[in-house]
């Protein structure tokens, strides 16, 4: 009999009986879960036999059920309404025993039924916009996002209806792309849009995704506060989240909570919790946000899918430049203050001599090609040495950013065309150097150096 | 193997085998490896002041299932925040939850293995590491990492069940009532346990401890068993005829093993009783709970008077027809209502149960007592009974609640349940018995194939012994040695000093330590290193025995051995010197007797430095033949 996977078998081997649940197998090999919960593999090649006790049973839809209940809970009509986002994550997902990894899984209301503590927060209107882990982002994607914030906003308008806040649930690994992205895009936003994920998948108990949820709700729902920012642990203690520039984020650490950091600056806000209570903590970025938001609200959603990030490094492989020939631009993440292997000053370095000819046709084939630093903090300073102001002289843009919002500041800028016509050498220049949305290192204070 | 049955226990207070007596035992072991997941080491940190702290909170979530645990459940309706304890070069992102698991410690996975072979047991084909949920806070990533390596062995007469490896929890330091802050410290959390469970084979308590004795010795067969207290934990698994399965868990004592099983199996005669007694009173429970705060205005109670200063309140609950039934005696100094007490403690944090069976009493008088039951409708005609509880309103009516829920299940006898031991024998009730649903993939690991892993089978150290013994040492002494730290540095020692009698090592390492321990009133501590130059020095004549208390109090005191040991060298008297000196001892007293040579040559020694009597002895027979 041929045993189907949730059917329950006695399996024999040369040595042994094992009685159990069939499970998913990754391996070929099978998966058992004994009566004890405990699953264990047992190779094809030592089966003797399988026998079929039981076959499976349909399974009961637990979670339908508790997703439906939570779609007729009554919302309390005195809190600020917002949007929910969903685009997946590790903030909404769960164990995948098929493929045995973490998936997106949940449906947004199965998210709302896992955080009932949102209901005393906010109202929520929640929406599936996509369903992907952020390492498979494309540009593509984050233009769907900002489709779907503009089309909440235009729905609160028509229904007449006061929507406070937009959260966008993300998965971490890129989501300092999407928020620089989106914070370009909607610049002159005057509502906040909170970017939240969680390190830790929310089917664990120890998940961040819960109180990071939260606190994000509670920023989007009360603060007033128009931009983009990320909100996320600020410390690995599960007492205070951050609220994070949408353009000077990053993430910091592989793994910990709290990853993101803002760079070269500090958090817009400190949310604590189980409190919720929001400690505003850079009234200058918060004030410029608010004049930006007084400019009548003009979105531009379109991103360049030709533009590239590269890193410098010593013996660069020339042919990585020239294989970004054909790109409208490419953000370099030089080393130091802005440079690229590109001087030769004795035998050992004629190989540079390569990389500068592949830089020099690059930028001649019409590619903009602009320099941010890989040292993480600090930002370029390209007149301090030769190699510097080579760079500059070959047309390369100095751009005191971080790498991530370079790229998606450049992707956004090479998107639009001024009556319709491409802009300009000196227009492209001018705008990556100015500050739109508090994404450049204007001035860089003391105390944000690993903060 | 011959099964050790004499019954060292005269204090055999049951028949067990006409109860239906089953019992079942786990032996949770720490080994000695690098933590389970982590690359840490296995180290219990002693400061009292920890250097950082991370405070965090847990959730329920839902298994593989679907469904939320029910265990899990319970611990969450309690909203507690967890404190956690860290020391910056002994704790990882690993223990503290912010990075993902590193594969399973090849050590450990080792010892397991070797383990699963002494006891006879089947090795699963792969091993797959499993999420087993605890919502305590005891584990900061909300499960324990756990995995079945084997099933199916053997121990003496009784069958093991299953035989995992898995991390062991954060260390409680106790709990702040204020802040509802249960404090944690991370230096347990991931040393692997090698988890015994025996089949429910055991026929009576002291067969339980023989074989929980058994299976510590095996344990320690393989040289990778963590000592001292804690670091062997037994939990108890006993049930008899119309009982129910209750798991006794912290049984760290084995001397009390037969205790903690003779008590439960009393609880247990004393609940099936009370439930033929309740059999039609439990339906007839109702829950109307009245708050009672003004009725003790004036009480003398210190308790009383403290709660209603701090505006908490007195509730009651009638009970009908249990007068009587809640000062029943379970076990020692345990009582029924005691039951319910502790019921009310795991659903509220909020002990201290009062009721009518044992009141008058704690500066409640006659006249409160009196007032309770008119408030209350108690009919003392009809066996009504009250219990009351003071402090936070809510807490008290969570309290209320269980104790009623546990008062109204007393018709079923038993209650299959998860308790833990009191040190005067008896246990108190922890939580409810966990169900199946609890145990998902850790997919953060990968599967473990076992068919190519390669280990040497350790021999037990029973079979140790007669080696030892075989070798000119008393069998008691053997069974010392084995059972002590040092046999596995014996036998390093024996394998590379070939030379030095074996009976001289396990004299020193037995008696002559045991005797600087008691002279200096230390407990010595040597490294496995220092013992091995010494006896290398030992090996080479470069010292003699006589120097070998001296070195080890160098070395405890943590000088520099190397120069002790060349000091004691220089010092020593050559053999050439030797026998220049007794040469001219035997010129001077030629024909005296041997004793007279002795004296005096160890007179002409004295001041040049130091010799084993023994050789002087040695050189003096031959030379003076």
């Amino acid at each position: 009999m041929d045993a189907q996977i949730g059917d329950t078998v006695t399996i024999t081997t040369a040595q042994h009986k094992y009685h159990g649940v069939i499970m998913p197998s990754r391996d070929g090999n099978i998966v058992l879960k004994l009566k004890s919960g405990y699953n264990i593999g047992i190779l094809t090649e030592n089966v003797k036999s399988i026998t079929v006790e039981k076959k499976k049973e349909k399974e009961a839809e637990n979670n339908k059920s508790a997703a439906d209940t939570k779609e007729n809970a009554i919302q309390d009509t005195h809190l600020p309404q917002i949007s929910l986002l969903h685009t997946g994550g590790t903030i909404a997902s769960k164990v995948d025993y098929t493929t045995g990894g973490v998936v997106a899984q949940f449906s947004p209301e199965e998210i709302i039924a896992l955080y009932p503590e949102l209901a005393d927060v906010v109202q929520i209107k929640s929406k599936l916009v996509s369903n992907i882990l952020s390492e498979n982002l494309t540009f593509a994607h984050i233009e769907t996002i900002a489709t779907a914030i503009l089309a909440e906003i235009e729905e609160s308008k028509k229904n007449n209806t006061q929507l406070q806040g937009i959260v966008v649930t993300h998965g971490t690994d890129t989501m300092a792309y999407t928020a620089a992205a989106l914070s370009f895009m909607l610049q002159n936003i005057s509502i906040p849009v909170v970017l939240v994920g969680s390190q830790r998948s929310s089917d664990r108990g120890s998940s961040d995704a819960a109180m990071n949820m939260i606190c994000a709700a509670q920023f989007a729902g009360h603060s007033s506060i128009p931009g983009v920012y990320v909100c996320m642990h600020h410390v690995s203690s599960d007492t205070i989240c951050a609220i994070l520039p949408g353009c000077k984020v990053k993430k910091m650490h592989s793994s910990r909570r709290d990853a993101f950091r803002a760079i070269n600056d500090t958090a817009i806000a400190l949310i604590s919790y189980p409190e919720r209570q929001i400690e505003f903590v850079h009234e200058e970025a918060i004030s410029a946000a608010q004049k930006r938001a007084s400019v009548a609200f003009t979105a531009q959603t379109v991103l360049e899918k030709k533009v590239g990030l590269l890193k410098a490094y010593p013996q660069m492989n020339p042919a990585l430049l020239t294989a970004f020939k054909g790109y409208k631009g490419l953000v370099i993440e030089g080393t130091g203050l802005g440079h690229v292997p590109i001087m030769s000053v004795d035998d050992d370095s004629s190989h540079n001599n390569d990389v500068k000819k592949a830089l020099v046709a690059l930028i001649e084939s019409g590619t903009v090609v602009v320099m941010t630093t890989q040292t993480v903090y600090g930002a370029v300073q390209m007149h301090v040495y030769s190699c510097g102001r080579e760079l500059l002289d070959l047309g390369v843009i100095s751009c005191r950013m971080t790498p991530e919002a370079a790229m998606m500041k450049l992707a956004w800028l090479l998107a639009q065309e001024k009556d319709g016509k491409r802009l300009s050498a000196e227009e492209i220049t001018a705008t990556m150097q100015a500050d739109l949305c508090h994404d450049t290192f204007a001035f860089i204070p003391e105390g944000a150096f690993l903060n | 193997m011959a099964v050790d049955k004499k019954e060292k226990n005269t204090r055999q207070v049951h028949n067990y085998q006409a109860l239906g007596f089953m019992c079942g035992i786990e032996i949770h072991q720490q080994l000695s490896t690098g933590k389970l997941f982590s690359r840490t080491p296995s180290q219990i940190i002693d400061e009292e002041e920890c250097e950082y702290t991370v405070q965090r909170y847990l959730r329920a979530s839902a298994g593989e299932h679907g469904s939320i645990d029910l265990a899990a459940q319970k611990e969450q309706d309690k909203k507690k925040k967890f404190s956690y304890e860290g020391f910056i070069k002994h704790i990882s992102l690993v223990e503290l939850d912010d990075e993902p698991p590193r594969p399973m410690d090849h050590n450990a996975l080792v010892t397991a293995l070797q383990v699963a072979k002494l006891c006879d047991a089947h090795v699963v084909d792969q091993i797959h590491t499993m999420r087993k949920i605890v919502v305590d806070g005891s584990n900061t990533s909300g499960f324990q990492r756990t995995a079945l390596i084997a099933t199916g062995g053997k121990v003496l007469d009784v069958a093991v069940d299953t035989l995992c490896l898995e991390e062991d929890s954060c260390r409680n330091m106790g709990e702040d009532k204020h802040t509802q802050t249960k404090h944690y410290r991370l230096d347990r959390l991931g040393i692997p346990l090698i988890e015994i469970a025996t089949a429910p084979e055991i026929t009576s308590a002291s067969h339980a401890k023989d074989i929980a004795a058994h299976i510590g010795m095996m344990l320690r067969s393989t040289g990778k068993a963590k000592r001292g207290l804690g670091t062997i934990r037994q939990d108890l698994n006993v049930s008899i005829h119309g009982g129910n399965r209750v798991e006794i868990k912290g049984a760290q004592d084995l001397r009390m093993i037969e205790t903690w099983i003779d008590e439960e199996i009393s609880r247990q005669l004393a609940l099936e009783a009370l439930a033929a007694k309740t059999r039609d009173l439990c339906s007839e429970l109702v829950f109307e709970p009245q708050d009672l705060s003004t009725l003790f205005l004036h009480c003398e109670s210190k308790i009383v008077k403290k709660v209603l200063e701090q505006e908490g309140v007195i509730m009651g609950l009638k009970l009908a027809g249990f007068a009587g039934l809640l000062g029943q005696e379970l076990q020692t100094a345990r009582r029924f209502g005691t039951e319910l007490s502790d019921y009310a403690k795991a659903a509220s944090g909020l002990g201290g149960m009062f009721h009518s069976d044992e009141l008058p009493k704690y500066g409640i008088e006659q006249k409160h007592v009196d007032a309770v039951k008119k408030a209350l409708a108690c009919n003392d005609a009809k066996n009504d009974a009250f219990i009351l509880f003071c402090g936070a309103k809510h807490k008290v009516e969570l309290s209320l609640q269980a104790a009623f829920e546990r008062a109204q299940r007393a018709h079923e006898g038993v209650i299959s349940e998860v308790r833990k031991t009191n040190p005067n024998g008896s246990s108190s009730y922890l939580r409810p018995m966990p169900g199946a649903s609890r145990m998902y993939p850790e997919t953060d690991i990968d599967v473990k194939t076992t068919k190519n892993i390669e280990f040497t089978t350790p021999r037990l150290l029973t079979e140790r012994a007669q080696d030892i013994a075989a070798l000119g040492v008393s069998k008691d002494v053997a069974l010392t040695l084995v059972k002590s730290e040092y046999i596995t540095i014996f036998e390093k020692l024996q394998e590379q000093f070939p030379k030095i009698k074996a009976s001289f090592l396990v004299e020193t390492l037995i008696g002559t330590i045991a005797e600087i321990e008691k002279k200096e009133k230390i407990s010595l501590s040597v490294d496995d290193e220092v013992l091995l130059e010494i006896f290398a020095a030992l090996d080479a004549n470069t010292i003699t025995k006589q120097d070998i208390p001296t070195l080890l109090l160098a070395a405890h005191k943590k000088e520099d051995i190397a120069s002790v040991i060349e000091k004691i060298a220089a010092s020593h008297i050559s053999d050439e010197e030797l026998k220049k000196i007794i040469q001219a001892v035997l010129d001077e007293h030629a024909g005296a007797p041997f004793g007279k040579l002795m004296g005096r040559t160890m007179a002409a020694l004295q001041g040049k430095g130091t010799v084993d009597g023994a050789k002087v002895k040695e050189f003096l027979q031959s030379m003076s033949k």
